[in-house]
């Protein structure tokens, strides 16, 4: 089965096979066009050779019989032979050579003998016998006669077109005219014509024994482009090379024969008349005459070279490709096989088997590379999921611990609203919203005597389980300290001396702490480096509690701090809170700010502690619209009533 | 075949013997030249029995270049003979008892051919050979040298065209039918032939027609052969390969070279001498006003004896 469409092996294949086919191609492609011209070439001259050889031949044997009148002429000329001396020679001339048929000597009228306008004795051959004639027939009229007549006018030999001879032999044949001339004062005087007549039977014979190639043949065309012999008797006398022309409608067939006319050579193709398949002809003209003589090859004859040569290259090219095909779809298919290991395996890890088992390759190429690099990746994936594990447990563990301080720091702020639901002067609500999971805000109340009410709210700076415990010590020391008839300022520097012992992490913790006596309505407050408080009247009127009294605890040990005393009335409310307030951050980084919260105070005379509380909160959460909340939120409202 | 019709296959075959034979006329018709296509009707007319239908036993004697049809005819060897309407009007100047039954050709198919390209205009002839049938229909020819005063030689040949093709003669009359193709089938392309075609310098004088001897044969009899004559030549136009075939079986019988898009070119061409389509005579009818044409070339020639008139000369078939 071959590989399929999608696969590497099948691109591999498809890709290689196609360029290699395609240098192939080129490469084959040239060598045949070359190699084609120079077998054309060769054809051509085997073609030509061929022909001229032959040509030559029959030239030879035409010229031959050609000398023959001539020499006749010149014993006429010279000896004037009587009547029976002029039969003798014709005689011996038509006894003594094969190919010549007949012969005559034909004189002008009453120029031999002054009593005859015809004078013509003519010896020809019939069943093997010699017969002496007379063309003396005025039905026959030989001055009128092309053989005589032609050669008269041109005063030249002339080869006639073959002709049917209804006077002598009654073949078709050709005759070979010479005029001879009377010797006349000095002057040459034309006399008549010395004939011979050569059978068309016989030279047909003569071009038919050449053998060319399996199929092809040879026939000869006349001065007028008559076929003087051709395999195809029908032809011979009948046709000229340009009525075929006509009648099988070959344009190109009547050029070269004007070619032939002219007694030019040439090497043409030629489809169809005289043979079945596409053939070239080669055409030479004889020296003796103006005849021609055409030689007509088969292509697949001529050409047999060049096409066992096409043969052979295609049978190659074909076998080369498949060879190839196989070849590379074998060794692609070979390669890639550990990829698919690979690629299953790969799967596996995937899914979280890290174990799965890797292909074993011990090649030193890419795909060895590969596996190596695989089996480095599984190990460094197993120790990392190992450090993993051991991470998420470790952190997991700590996790827990820091909820359970969490709980611990929640529980250490009260959280029971209403505080004092005995208590009819007094309305307090507050609330702590840790940034982390441990917060380092606080915030307390509690009373030490019956009139007097604590209130504080603290911010650690930092956050977590170090704030958070520092936050927890800041508790203890203020419960601890805080006693009846104690100022604020006093207990605030005695947190501030505990607080900076042992303080190696150089943590510190702001801190508004406040006596309310509920009876008085009197408000005595310390701040510690602590934002500013509120006091919102039952009017709606806020006052601001701007004073500082110090910086921040658990840094600095500079001066004793101080305390403001402030006088509330019934209906005022008191708003602590820690900088996550005003400090609240909204996703693009604006800070929710005092103004904003001083609007929302506006708002809250009417409420009573916790709606306050929870005005605030929501507007808080609204303006900060999802934004991670950075620092702890600690708002206390304490309502006096 | 079963019993009957073997039967009427006998009778027939009686009845052709006994009484067929004896009721046919013998008719012989002599051609003005040897066989081809020119004559390819009357082949036509005998082989598909069209003359039999009309009574007639048709033999055809070829004329050769040395005896001519009309001598034939006078000779009383022929009973019938195509002849040239200008060697016919010469001969009746010459009180031969000569007819027209039947004028074949309409127009004129004479054409001079010249390989020298120098002569385009008729005067340009001057001084040249030209070869011109010994066997005559010359009569054209000479008037139109005369016409044009030209001071040529005649040179006069037989059959062929070889003479011209060998360079012997600068100029040679041929039909366009026959030796101007045959031309053109030795290799000389058109364009390298000038021609002057008669029939453009005001002698369109038919050629070929039918005559007889005057008193020979009564009217029903000339008009029963000259019709049968006609449809033998609609039935050859109309099947021309066969008429074809015809023509060669009649060549071969007499050695004669033969080649068919020769002979096919011939019977095309006759096709449309006998029948032009701006003819308005029918076919067969020999006009006054071609026959006074012919004449005045012939008195120009002084070849008119005795006067001749087209009613005495032209006998009208029905």
């Amino acid at each position: 089965m071959g590989p399929k469409k999608n696969t590497f092996a099948f691109r591999l294949s498809l890709y290689v096979v196609s360029a290699v086919s395609l240098i192939a191609l080129i490469i084959f492609t040239s060598f045949y066009l070359i190699s084609r011209n120079i077998l054309l070439d060769m054809a051509a001259e085997n073609a030509k050779n061929i022909t001229e050889k032959n040509v030559n031949k029959i030239d030879a044997i035409i010229g031959k019989s050609a000398k023959i009148p001539y020499n006749l002429a010149t014993i006429i000329e010279n000896n004037r032979p009587d009547k029976n001396e002029l039969v003798q020679i014709l005689q011996d001339i038509v006894a003594k050579n094969d190919e010549i048929y007949g012969s005559a000597i034909a004189f002008e009228p009453f120029s031999y003998d002054e009593n005859k306008y015809f004078y013509s004795p003519y010896v020809y051959k019939t069943n093997n016998q010699i017969i002496v004639s007379d063309l003396n027939d005025p039905d026959y009229e030989y001055f009128y006669q092309d053989w005589y007549q032609i050669p008269a006018h041109l005063q030249e030999p002339v080869w006639s077109e073959p002709y049917y001879d209804e006077g002598g032999g009654n073949i078709i044949m050709t005759t070979y005219s010479v005029p001879f001339y009377k010797p006349q004062d000095g002057e040459k005087e034309f006399w008549g014509i010395i004939t011979i007549d050569i059978a068309l039977d016989w030279l047909d014979s003569l071009v038919s024994s050449i053998d060319i190639y399996e199929t092809g043949f040879a026939f000869v065309t006349s001065y007028a482009g008559t076929f003087v012999t051709h395999p195809n008797n029908e032809f011979i006398m009948n046709h000229t090379i340009f009525s075929l022309a006509e009648e099988y409608k070959l344009p190109k067939l009547r050029e070269f024969g004007r070619k032939m006319l002219e007694g030019k050579s040439g090497f043409e193709s030629l489809y169809g008349v005289t043979i079945e398949e596409t053939s070239r002809i080669y055409y030479t003209p004889f020296s003796s005459n103006n005849w021609s003589l055409g030689v007509v090859f088969p292509e697949s004859e001529l050409y047999a070279d060049l096409n066992n040569l096409a043969l052979i290259l295609i049978v190659l090219g074909i076998f080369g490709n498949v060879f190839l095909i196989f070849t590379v779809t074998g060794v692609s298919s070979k390669l890639v096989k550990p990829l698919k290991s690979f690629a299953l395996a790969a799967r596996e890890i995937g899914s979280g088997k890290f174990d799965a088992k890797l292909p074993k390759i011990e090649s030193k190429d890419e795909v060895g590379e590969l596996n190596r690099s695989f089996h480095k990746m599984q190990f460094e994936l197993n120790n990392y999921i190992e450090n993993l594990k051991q991470t998420t447990a470790e952190k997991e563990k700590m996790q827990s611990e820091l909820r359970i301080a969490h709980q611990i720091q929640m529980d250490m702020v009260p959280k029971i609203f209403p505080p004092f639901p005995e208590r009819e002067d007094v309305d307090l609500y507050a609330f702590l919203e840790p940034a982390t999971e441990v917060g380092g805000d606080l915030y307390d109340f509690f009373f030490i005597d019956d009139q007097k009410l604590v209130v504080l709210v603290g911010d650690v700076a930092g956050k977590g389980v170090p704030a958070s415990l520092f936050m927890a010590v800041t508790r203890t020391l203020i419960r601890s300290k805080m006693s009846k008839g104690i100022s604020t300022a006093k207990v605030v520097d005695q947190i501030n001396s505990d607080l900076m012992q042992n303080n190696d992490s150089q943590l510190f913790v702001t801190l508004l702490l406040c006596i309310i006596d509920l009876k008085e309505k009197t408000l005595e407050y310390t701040s510690g480096g602590h934002n500013p408080a509120y006091i919102v009247s039952k009017d709606g009127e806020i006052t601001t509690l701007k004073d500082r009294h110090g910086m921040a605890l658990g840094l600095f040990d500079l001066k004793p701090y101080s305390s403001t005393n402030y006088q509330m009335e019934q209906g005022d409310k008191f708003i602590l809170y820690t900088d996550g307030v005003n400090e609240a951050m909204d996703i693009n980084g604006n800070v929710y700010d005092y103004e904003r919260l001083e609007n929302m105070l506006d708002k809250i005379p009417p409420l009573n502690a916790k709606e306050s509380s929870e005005l605030i909160l929501d507007d808080i959460k609204k303006f900060a619209e999802g934004a991670e909340q950075s620092d702890d939120i600690t708002l206390m409202v304490v309502a006096l009533k | 075949m079963n019993h009957r019709n073997l039967l009427v296959v006998l009778i027939a075959i009686l009845l052709v013997s006994t009484f067929g034979q004896n009721d046919l006329t013998k008719i012989r018709l002599a051609v003005h030249w040897l066989p081809q296509a020119q004559f390819a009707g009357y082949y036509s007319g005998i082989e598909n029995g069209i003359y039999e239908k009309y009574g007639f036993d048709v033999e055809i004697i070829h004329s050769s270049p040395n005896v001519t049809a009309q001598e034939l005819l006078l000779d009383e060897k022929a009973d019938f003979a195509s002849m040239f309407l200008t060697t016919a009007i010469s001969l009746r100047s010459n009180n031969e008892p000569l007819i027209n039954v039947c004028q074949l050709s309409q127009r004129s198919a004479q054409v001079l051919v010249t390989r020298d390209t120098t002569i385009t205009e008729p005067e340009d002839l001057n001084g040249k050979k030209i070869g011109v049938w010994r066997s005559g229909f010359d009569e054209v020819l000479k008037s139109f040298v005369d016409k044009y005063n030209l001071d040529v030689e005649y040179v006069l040949i037989s059959s062929t065209i070889n003479l011209f093709l060998f360079g012997g003669i600068d100029v040679m009359i041929t039909m366009w039918y026959n030796e101007y193709h045959s031309i053109i089938n030795a290799g000389i392309n058109k364009d390298e032939l000038n021609t002057f075609f008669f029939a453009d310098y005001g002698f369109d004088i038919p050629e070929d027609g039918i005559y007889t001897v005057e008193n020979k044969f009564g009217k029903e009899t000339i008009t029963k052969f000259v019709n049968a004559t006609l449809e033998a030549w609609d039935y050859a136009f109309a099947h021309k390969d066969e008429a074809i075939k015809l023509v060669e079986r009649e060549m071969k019988a007499k050695n004669m070279a033969f080649n068919k898009p020769h002979q096919k070119w011939m019977l095309d061409r006759l096709d449309d001498l006998f029948n032009p389509s701006d003819e308005e005579n029918k076919p067969g009818v020999l006009s006054q006003k071609d026959f006074d044409a012919a004449y005045e070339v012939l008195s120009f020639h002084e070849k008119i004896n005795t006067e001749v008139s087209y009613e005495e000369f032209y006998y009208v078939f029905e």
